[in-house]
């Protein structure tokens, strides 16, 4: 599964099979708040917010090629921005709220990314660690900002300027689903252009995309600022899913989690993230139910399981499995 | 002055444990390439391994030896079984070291609870002495000077060894090495193993001071990579110049900057890597 | 019209003086190329070119432009285009993909955000164009590690020729490759003609002869001789670096 989908002319077999992952995708989480039981209905909403935190990580690693270990830097600070932002300030509109974060989240990205870029390999994962860290215990030392080792709470539900929304679980979650997609619709885009492809090239060989005229850091940058973006808003979305925000959202776990979830769905697939989240927070939840204490030990044996075997991760074995499946159906057929 | 003594002390005793505990990690940097995240959750299986043999009757060293072992054997067993196959993939080797990590943590949270656990010193050692019009724990003193000692030991094992010989010569080029006809992998594990001995013994005899907690892991591996980034991977002097310099820096920051001490330990580490990547005195590592 | 100058480029590193105080010009439309034993400094001189590297001294001009300090992808820019010696392809894309790549790198749409890749046509029509002309076209939806040595290193000089560049730098192109391939490699330079600058490193001196105007000898770090083929060939400096180097491997020289 190299990555580019540069065809010069699609086929129906291609068109469909681009598309079929996301109307199942999109018809499972419409459908999916009236058939499970209430329960689970938050767990469903952590879903869709994972997915786009693990989506924007996957756009600087899966697709550019690098790993973050302090990616949840962006997700804490978008969600501490609106925590803060409505609690402290009194600040009520959504989209205010969210144009701030975007902003925010830019401009640290910006000045973390020219940090980070200026190295490689094993001193890139240092650097966004110690960036992630940074982060992690400023939020902390900043108790009267963010409250910290407390948190802060007190987020109501979002207001979107709307008159007569009587918001519970149930429509937050489609509004989180509607903003899920968008950001992927964005996100797609983005990977499918000319600057999409050329990430995959940088990942694939930096070398040559210099030689060939590109400038490999710039565009290593501004990805590093999308996706850092993305991050935000995702972070956005928990603060009023959670209430509020704890430290644990800019925290090392978090950005690992987030790793996981990223290799487990498939780095070289655009909705692998979407797959990996539902498997690692359903996992989650009910880990929770029946072993509660043992959580960490299970996600340990994923992360090892995953290295050791899983090659790939799941989402690039169901597009293999489904070249299978339509190769069946076409020679059976014809 | 006299609180200038007893930080300063605090900060080399500190630096001494993190000397101990951050050789493997430099070491395993320097000659195989390899990030081992595990190795604080070697440092934290050290000591709570001390901690059951100290409470069973153990004497203080036994523990310490014990703890090492341990931490010896399951780094061994960490680096055969899945590291050597990742030689060279730094993402897998981060992913499935992280993993190791919350393994461990969790095992070690289900036998020996949540609560921060500490070893007495040996009690020959148990006193305070004054320090101007401070009291300072002795045992702390004998800290730096196994440190002292372990330091001499390990330069010299280093520098003037074959082995020593050895493990420099594969840092700079593991397939002349082999070509030379070494044992290259046998080389390497018992480089690995003894880096994680040292690893576990500076855990148990770390607890009298920092005690042990089953979540300890990453915050003793973050201060040990910020120790190996600003000595330099692969040299003993390095480590010992990086540790000296987090240990005091860490020690002033906590007693006069309790809340800002870890932020600025990350700055330092970010300032190091983008001026010097390869540390104060390291050998550069490779890069992609 | 001088398309390349070089003037006293040297490369050290540490102690190795990899290129020492190399000269020489390149006219536009001319074909030169850069012979050596191991170690002369052939591609080190070709990275000092190209960008890969930066120089210790000396400069280098492209078409009148210093270029000394310029980075790999602004020269590229400026219609330098470089082949490597070890295969430096997308392994893992198709060689469709890679082609597109090579052609999109000096198109100012490479930036482009918000509009599908396959919506630029053209570049799907000069890609047909270019791999027609090595003949991968059939391959053009394999992914390149599955293709075989030979064409890759055809891939390889594809993927320089696709920004059309002014001055085209090959290094050692048929290395590892059969007579057959060999004598298509010459054949395919040769047809380039006057309106792009070649200059090639080689070892194989059938290509040399073949295809060369001119040819420099480098030999540790230095110009040892500079001339025509025929001059190059009874040159007794240069007869006695190979001849030296053949005998110590103890093969013949072929010419």
């Amino acid at each position: 599964m190299g990555g580019l989908n540069l065809r010069s002319v699609p086929r129906l077999q291609l068109v469909l099979s681009k598309f079929v992952p996301f109307i199942v995708i999109g018809v499972i989480f419409i459908v999916l708040p009236f058939i499970a039981p209430p329960y689970l209905q938050s767990m469903l909403t952590k879903v869709l917010i994972y997915a786009l935190f693990a989506m924007s990580l996957n756009l600087i690693w899966g697709y550019t090629g690098l790993m973050s270990l302090g990616h949840a830097a962006y997700f804490g600070v978008g969600s501490y921005i609106t925590s803060i932002l409505i609690i402290r300030y009194g600040m009520d509109s959504f989209w205010l709220i969210i144009l701030c974060a975007i902003v925010a989240t830019a401009i640290l990205a910006s000045i973390f990314g020219i940090i980070a870029l200026r190295v490689s390999g094993l001193y890139f994962l240092l650097v966004t660690l110690a960036l992630g860290q940074l982060i992690y215990f400023f939020s902390l030392a900043w108790r009267q900002m963010t409250g910290g080792n407390s948190g802060i709470f007190g987020v109501p539900y979002p207001d979107l300027g709307i008159t007569g929304i009587s918001w519970n679980a149930t429509y937050f979650y489609f509004m989180v689903l509607v903003i899920l997609g968008i950001c992927s619709y964005v996100m797609y885009r983005i990977l499918q252009s000319p600057f999409g492809q050329a990430l995959v090239g940088i990942r694939e060989n930096k070398r040559r995309m210099r030689a060939l005229g590109y400038n490999t850091w710039l565009y290593s940058y501004i990805a590093f600022i999308i996706a850092g973006v993305f991050a935000g808003i995702a972070g956005v979305l928990f603060s009023y899913f959670l209430k509020g925000t704890t430290i644990a959202q800019s925290g090392l776990t978090t950005s690992t989690i987030a790793l996981l979830i990223v290799i487990i769905g498939s780095t070289r697939v655009f909705w692998g993230p979407i797959v990996g989240t539902i498997i690692v927070v359903l996992l989650e939840y009910f880990v929770s139910i029946y072993l509660p204490a043992r959580w960490p030990m299970i996600l340990g044996a994923i992360f090892i399981i995953s290295v050791m075997f899983l090659r790939g991760g799941i989402g690039v074995n169901l597009l293999r499995l489904w070249g299978r499946v339509s190769y069946w159906y076409g020679s059976v057929k014809g | 002055m006299d609180l200038l003594i007893i930080n300063l002390l605090n900060g080399v005793c500190f630096s001494t444990i993190l000397f101990l505990f951050a050789m493997g990690l430099s070491i395993t940097l320097g000659i195989m390439g390899i990030l081992n995240l595990a190795h604080g959750a070697l440092f934290m299986l050290g000591a709570f391994i001390g901690l059951t043999v100290s409470s069973s009757g153990g004497n203080f060293w036994l523990a310490a030896i014990a703890g090492g072992v341990v931490a010896g054997i399951i780094g061994l067993v960490i680096e055969l079984v899945f590291l050597r196959r990742l030689y060279k993939q730094l993402d897998d080797q981060v992913l499935l070291t992280l993993g190791l990590v919350y393994i461990i943590e969790n095992i070690a949270l289900w036998f020996y609870g949540g609560s921060v656990r500490v070893v007495q010193p040996p009690a020959f050692l148990d006193f305070p002495i004054a320090i101007g019009g401070f009291t300072f724990p002795v045992y702390r003193l004998m800290i730096i000077a196994i440190g002292v000692i372990a330091f001499i030991v390990l330069w010299w094992l280093i520098d003037k060894t074959r082995v020593g010989a050895i493990v420099r010569a594969g840092m700079d080029d593991k397939e002349m090495t082999i070509g030379l006809g070494v044992n290259y992998g046998l080389t390497c594990s018992i480089v690995f193993t003894v880096g994680a001995f040292a690893g576990g013994f500076a855990g148990l005899i770390a607890t009298p001071v920092i005690g042990v907690v089953f979540n300890m892991s990453m915050s003793i591996l973050l201060y040990a990579l910020i120790v190996v980034v600003v000595g330099g991977p692969g040299s003993v002097v390095g480590t010992l110049v990086g540790s000296l310099v987090i240990g005091i820096t860490d020690a002033f920051g906590k007693a006069y900057f309790p809340s800002f001490a870890m932020f600025t330990m990350y700055v330092v580490l970010i300032a190091m890597l983008l001026a010097k990547p390869s540390g104060i005195l390291g050998r550069k590592i490779w890069e992609d | 019209m001088e398309a390349l100058k070089v003037d006293g480029l040297s490369k050290d590193f540490g102690g190795v003086h990899a290129v020492r105080d190399v000269s020489f010009s390149v006219e536009a439309g001319e074909h030169l190329a850069i012979i050596g034993p191991n170690g002369a400094g052939k591609t080190t001189l070709f990275n000092l070119l190209s960008g890969q590297l930066p120089p210790t001294a000396g400069r280098v001009y492209l078409f009148g432009q210093e270029i000394t300090n310029m980075s790999a992808h602004h020269r590229a820019h400026l219609g330098i285009a470089r082949s490597f010696q070890l295969t430096t392809l997308f392994l893992n894309l198709t060689v469709l993909d890679n082609i597109l790549l090579a052609l999109q790198g000096t198109q100012p749409s490479r930036f482009q955000m918000f509009r599908s890749a396959t919506a630029y046509k053209h570049l799907f029509t000069k890609a047909q164009e270019l791999l027609d002309s090595m003949d991968l076209w059939e391959k053009k939806d394999d992914p390149v590690h599955a293709v075989s040595y030979g064409e890759q290193r055809k891939l390889e000089i594809a993927l320089s020729l696709a920004s059309e560049p002014k001055l085209l730098l090959l290094d050692e192109p048929s290395t590892g490759l059969t007579t057959a391939e060999s004598a298509d490699i010459t054949s395919m330079i040769r047809n380039l003609g006057s309106d792009i600058t070649v200059i090639i490193v080689a070892h194989d001196m059938d290509l040399v002869f073949g295809v060369a105007e001119r040819i420099i000898v480098l030999h540790y770090g230095e110009i040892i001789a500079e001339g025509t083929p025929e001059e190059i060939s009874t040159d007794s400096r240069v007869k006695e670096i190979y001849m030296g180097v053949e005998e110590a491997t103890g093969n013949a020289q072929s010419s």
